[in-house]
């Protein structure tokens, strides 16, 4: 089946996890990302600068409490793409 | 799967199960404490009945002020820790389903809040008038507003802690 809301990006299961929980908040920080993916930060940084390469995901690096933290957010296109490709897999199952 | 963009039926079913498990695990991880939801419900409810029964500068315009400022603090300690936890919780939810689900919110406790405190006044002898509004004369209006903020705002928070509209089981 092949169509234009299906998005092959974001469909790999680590990219759709973290798009799926970036898209129930607001911002979430990386560290939390990963332990929640339970990956290393290697391959989540890979994940996160594939989906920010395509604009679907904002990266912002802040000093928080006295600690440099990474937090990660669904852009406008990245949660447009999100909501369309879950609608796409709701339409295959039908 | 043979190419990028080819999903079988049964791929994106597993793919949907897989995300439902994942919004409930999110929502599950970024819901606050039982005693804040609590706390939280019970001071909106006090807060709902003081501003149904408060005339003026009485007592309940007191217990109107403090449970809001209560109601505050608790929400900017929920929000501090949720940041120290990795959360950042938006003021107005980034998604458009997640602002008109809080327009809604914010609509149905204002008819609510209103509705209550219309009700308490007009069943008052001195602001009835002759055959106006039976309803009104319903003694029990201010603590049915009251129970009725307090137990959506505590399912709400507990089932929706961003705001944002997510499928969830109806078991969780």
């Amino acid at each position: 089946m092949t169509n234009s809301r299906f998005n092959a990006l974001i469909h790999a299961p680590n990219r759709l996890h973290i798009c799926a929980m970036l898209s129930a908040s607001g911002e979430l920080e990386f560290k939390l990302l990963r332990e929640q993916l339970d990956v290393s930060d290697s391959v989540l940084s890979k994940h996160i600068k594939s989906l920010e390469e395509a604009g679907y995901v904002a990266v912002a690096k802040r000093r928080d409490f006295g600690h440099r933290r990474t937090w990660l957010s669904l852009t406008s296109a990245g949660r447009g793409a999100y909501t369309e490709h879950v609608k796409e897999l709701r339409a295959m199952v039908g | 799967m043979t190419d990028e963009n080819q999903v079988t039926t049964a791929e994106a079913q597993s793919a949907l199960e897989s995300l439902n498990k994942i919004g409930n695990e999110t929502i599950s991880s970024l819901r606050p404490p039982l005693w804040l939801i609590t706390m939280l419900s019970l001071l909106c409810g006090i807060f709902t009945f003081s501003f149904a029964v408060t005339e003026g500068e009485n007592h309940w315009a007191l217990g109107m002020w403090l449970s809001g400022i209560s109601l505050v603090l608790l929400l900017l300690f929920w929000m501090y820790s949720a940041r120290l936890l990795g959360v950042r919780a938006p003021v107005l939810p980034p998604s458009g389903s997640g602002k008109v689900f809080l327009a809604l919110q914010a609509l149905f406790y204002a008819v609510v809040l209103f509705v209550g405190r219309g009700a308490t006044l007009w069943g008052r002898p001195e602001t009835r008038l002759e055959g106006d509004f039976p309803i009104a004369d319903l003694p029990l209006a201010p603590y049915i507003a009251a129970v009725i903020v307090s137990l959506s705002v505590a399912y709400l928070t507990y089932k929706y802690p961003t705001n944002e509209w997510v499928q969830q089981d109806a078991s969780k």
